[in-house]
């Protein structure tokens, strides 16, 4: 327990559910929701290896941590996008149903 | 440094600009005296400019400025050039010119095109001038070109009429033909001479040493070089100045307004291919079998035109054939290396025919654009003014003395007479006899031409009757004037043997010398000249008394010789001017029209437009419709196939990693 | 904090997170998804801190689980769905499919992590504080600001860059404007407004 490996491990798990959440999903928030679970999933393998290099790494001490900081700012970005999105389509069509914004087919 | 030479050909261009620009806006009266005011002073500026070069003595330059160079390899200076031999040329096309423009003012009167004539008018004696005063070979190919744009202009100036459209164009791409080997030649000039200045093109030592050197031709084998550069600027000339082959053009270009046939086609632009001749003389001269070609080609020339002349009924078309076989007279006396001579005629030609044509305009203009001759006849009494400077001009160009033709045509005979006879050139002779020949054939035509308009009985419209007025005011002046030079200008250069002094000769510097004969050489040489003369006489009044009796009197005679069976013959080849044209177009334009045809069709239809253009836009199409149905438009298809990649991704780089491993 | 404390925590957090995001993915109303989603991130910033990634916990706690997790719930209440606005979800078949495809990316993964020799070569020094023990001051505040702002400081500028542009097009998507809008449910402009 508490070693890389275990935190990979769940690191994996994590973003399996992620991913499986934005496939399963029809409501879009629902879909983002998950998205960020794959998100911080990801965030917690880069934690880990950065403290597990913390001594060598070629970034500095921190780089893991800087690194998911950034992380943290574009989810922040993109959750504010995603979601005037979200409401924009909710006015337009009064639903926030994946399936039915298609629109663009061909 | 005499800038006021610039100023020659600049005024005409401010002309061209200000009218072409706003000639609609300021009324005809500003067009007229801006137009013809400008083309005056240049006049008066070329006059000022020939004093001081008689007076001096040496030639005025203009250096101008640097216009294009490479850094030690070719410097052309934009620079003019004023000698004997330009100053004479722009005194005759400023005089001339400025004559034709007054009288414009009269024959375009009321035309809605009328500031567009004046604008192209003065483009024309622009490149004219600058072809003239450019003192080095590109500067005068740009007014070569010039000029032929402005005859295509002027020549197609009643655009509605598609033929008149037509002869622009076949001016312009005959003119085209001769512009290539004169391009080349320029080419050659540039290489060879590493310069394109007129003080090295005419420079003996420079000449000699290039003269040595032969250019390996396919099919030619060894030609030496300067006959190649000499025959090139000749086909040059005969685009331009109308000579067998390309001489097609000219009769066609007679669409044009009158005076601009006067101007363009028959006093200045075509003389332009003699004008180069004697502007490179010494080049030239070192070329003997070029002038051979050119000899042979002019008498050639005169006598094919004089022919043709004979068949025609409109009366500018006979003027436009004269003026094919008086060029083809100084195509031939510069192959004779009578250069003084050419120019002479140069000069006399463009008093006489500039008088022809304008009197011919004015037939046309009191007959409403009528140019049949054969209804016309009797307008002696409706044009007396007329017909007497017509009478004048034809006396002229058939020689009779001491009218302008006489001195020149003759010189250029004695010419011939003297290569042939006396150097004993078996081409030079045979050459002379065409020549001879001719000349009897131009005093017949010409006063045929004026039998048929002026004499015998009037075939005029009935509807025109009592309408035909002489016209007054530009046009009188302008016939009174070129009259008076047609009648006089022989005077200018009046042989040694008649007791002139060749001035005209001498001040271009074209003049052979007689230096090196002794008195007795001088003697037996005048004695020929007068044996020549009188063999001219004689033939230019047999020619003239044999048209008086068949236009006259003996009608019987002119009738049994056409309803015989050479008359016959001939006649239909010269109405139908031996059929040149028709053999041009089976040779060169149909089979060039079927390529072109074939090309449309096959380039143009098929692999531009169906290949590259439909075929690209099918390409697209099709594979859009491809894709199109992977645009679904679903999400979480895309997110289901965005999956599957990184899915996909995963797979190889684990398998990338277990064969990393394995190593 | 002793060495076991650690591994309780872990573990606690571990099963919070993974039975937490499970929750998440599962919830027909979305309203508990975000509010399970704010225990998983918390879990997650447990987990950071016991990484000695303190600074960055305690903002997984304010910008995550705060910020962006209010906007969330703002926004779910803006719309506030009636249950028969919800969207039907995908029937079996599709879930079977999605849990499939997850499957096999959590089976190659731990592939790759139990295959990884790098991995394993950290993982025999046993528990990672006891892989590389590091200063006390590792990542707090002051030492992970120095390094950011003297290693990563474009990046960081950057950032701020990225998160402005995010502002001024959450703000133009959202904004209601008066020209492509002349329904009567209208109100005010350059206000957002919801129709309910």
């Amino acid at each position: 327990m508490f070693s890389l490996a275990t935190l990979l491990y769940l690191s994996a798990l994590l973003f399996s559910i992620g991913t499986y959440g934005v496939l399963a999903r029809r409501n879009i928030l629902v879909v983002l929701m998950s998205l960020e679970l794959m998100l911080n999933a990801v965030n917690i393998a880069i934690v880990s290896f950065g403290r597990a290099h913390a001594l060598t790494a070629f970034s500095g001490e921190h780089g893991g941590q800087i690194f998911t900081l950034m992380v943290l700012a574009v989810a922040a970005a993109e959750a504010a996008i995603g979601l005037s999105l979200l409401l924009v389509i909710w006015r337009r069509w009064k639903s926030i149903d994946l399936r039915q914004l298609c629109q663009l087919n061909g | 440094m005499d800038i006021h030479l610039l100023w020659i050909p600049l005024l005409p261009f401010l002309g061209f600009v200000f009218n072409g620009l706003l000639g609609r806006r300021i009324g005809t009266r500003a067009v007229s005296a801006i137009a013809c005011g400008l083309p005056i002073i240049s006049f008066l500026i070329s006059y000022r400019a020939w004093r001081h070069v008689v007076d001096v003595g040496s030639p005025q330059h203009w250096d101008g400025f640097p216009w294009i160079w490479i850094d030690g390899l070719v410097e052309i200076p934009f620079s003019l050039h004023f000698d004997g031999l330009a100053a004479v040329m722009c005194l005759v096309i400023t005089g001339v010119g400025s004559i034709i423009h007054l009288y414009s003012i009269g024959y375009m009167r009321g035309d809605p095109g009328y500031h567009r004539y004046f604008a192209y008018l003065n483009l024309f004696m622009t490149f004219m001038l600058l072809l003239v005063l450019g003192d080095n070979l590109l500067l005068m190919f740009i007014g070569w070109e010039g000029v032929g744009l402005c005859s295509y202009l002027l020549i197609g100036f009643w655009y509605e009429d598609d033929a008149n459209c037509a002869a622009g164009r076949k001016a312009f791409i005959m003119n085209r033909i001769g512009d290539f080997a004169f391009l080349l030649g320029i080419f050659l000039c540039l290489t060879h001479f590493g310069t394109l200045a007129m003080s090295a093109l005419t420079d003996v030592n420079q000449i000699q040493t290039v003269a040595a050197q032969t250019l390996t031709i396919p099919l030619l084998g060894s030609v030496g070089l300067v006959t190649t550069i000499v025959v090139l600027l000749f086909i040059g000339a005969t685009g331009k100045s109308a000579q067998i082959p390309l001489y097609v053009w000219l009769p066609d270009a007679m669409a044009g307004p009158t005076p601009v046939s006067a101007l363009i086609h028959a006093a200045t632009m075509v003389t332009s291919g003699v004008y180069l001749c004697c502007r490179l003389m010494p080049l030239f001269q070192a070329a003997p079998a070029a002038l051979t070609l050119i000899a042979g080609i002019g008498a050639c020339t005169a006598l094919l035109a004089a022919l043709i002349a004979f068949g025609q009924n409109d009366i500018k078309k006979v003027l436009a054939y004269s003026t094919v076989s008086q060029l083809g007279y100084m195509f031939f006396a510069i192959g004779v290396g009578a250069f003084s001579a050419a120019f002479f005629h140069v000069v006399t030609h463009a008093f006489f025919k500039a008088l022809l044509f304008l009197g011919s305009g004015s037939v046309i203009h009191a007959m409403h654009h009528q140019q049949d001759m054969r209804k016309m006849g009797g307008l002696r009494k409706q044009l007396p003014f007329t017909h007497i400077t017509f009478l004048v001009g034809t006396l002229a160009i058939a020689g009779v003395p001491p009218l302008a033709g006489f001195f020149s045509k003759d010189e250029i005979l004695f010419a011939g007479f003297e290569q042939g006879f006396l150097g004993g050139s078996g081409a030079a002779m045979l050459f002379w006899g065409i020549s001879f020949l001719t000349a009897g054939m131009t005093a017949f035509y010409m006063i045929r031409c004026v039998a048929m308009t002026f004499w015998g009985e009037s075939r005029i419209d009935p509807d025109l009757e009592g309408k035909v007025h002489e016209p007054g005011g530009w046009i009188g002046l302008s016939l009174l004037v070129l009259a008076i030079a047609s009648a006089l200008g022989g005077f200018l250069n009046v042989p040694e043997f008649l007791g002139g002094h060749a001035s005209l000769g001498h001040f271009t510097g074209l003049q052979q010398g007689h230096e090196g004969l002794t008195e007795q050489a001088l003697h037996a040489l005048h004695a020929a000249e007068w044996q020549s003369m009188i063999l001219s006489l004689l033939i230019a009044g047999s020619g003239l008394l044999l048209a008086f009796h068949c236009y006259g009197k003996g009608k019987d005679l002119r009738r049994r010789f056409i309803e015989s069976g050479p008359g016959q013959l001939l006649g239909r080849l010269s109405a139908n001017k031996f059929y040149v044209d028709e053999f041009y177009n089976s040779v060169f334009v149909r089979p060039f029209e079927t390529i072109s045809h074939l090309m449309f069709i096959l380039i143009d239809r098929i692999l531009i437009d169906g290949i590259l253009v439909s075929g690209t836009a099918l390409l697209t199409r099709n594979v859009g419709h491809l894709f199109r149905k992977m645009q679904t438009g679903f999400i979480p298809g895309y997110l289901l196939t965005f999956a599957c990649g990184v899915l996909v991704l995963l797979f190889m780089l684990l398998n990338f990693l277990r064969q990393g491993g394995a190593q | 904090m002793s060495p076991v404390m650690e591994h309780l925590f872990f573990g606690l957090a571990a099963v919070v997170a993974t039975v937490s995001s499970l929750l998440v993915v599962t919830r027909r109303n979305p309203i508990y998804s975000a509010l399970f989603l704010i225990v998983m991130l918390s879990a997650v910033a447990v987990i950071f801190m016991l990484l000695d990634a303190v600074f960055l916990g305690f903002m997984q706690l304010l910008v995550y689980a705060g910020a962006i997790m209010v906007l969330y719930l703002f926004v779910i209440m803006l719309i506030n769905p009636r249950d028969g606005d919800l969207s039907d979800e995908g029937g079996a078949p599709e879930r079977a499919f999605a849990a499939g495809v997850a499957l096999l990316i959590f089976s190659l993964l731990s592939f790759a992590i139990s295959h990884s020799q790098q991995v394993e070569k950290l993982d025999s020094a046993g528990s990672i504080p006891a892989l590389a023990a590091v200063p006390d001051s590792h990542g707090s505040v002051a030492s992970f600001g120095l390094e950011l702002f003297h290693n990563h400081l474009l990046v960081f500028e950057l950032t701020s860059v990225l998160i402005l542009v995010g502002i001024i097009g959450a703000v133009h998507l959202a904004m209601r404007r008066r020209s492509t809008s002349r329904s009567p449910s209208t109100v005010g402009d350059g206000q957002v407004t919801v129709d309910v």
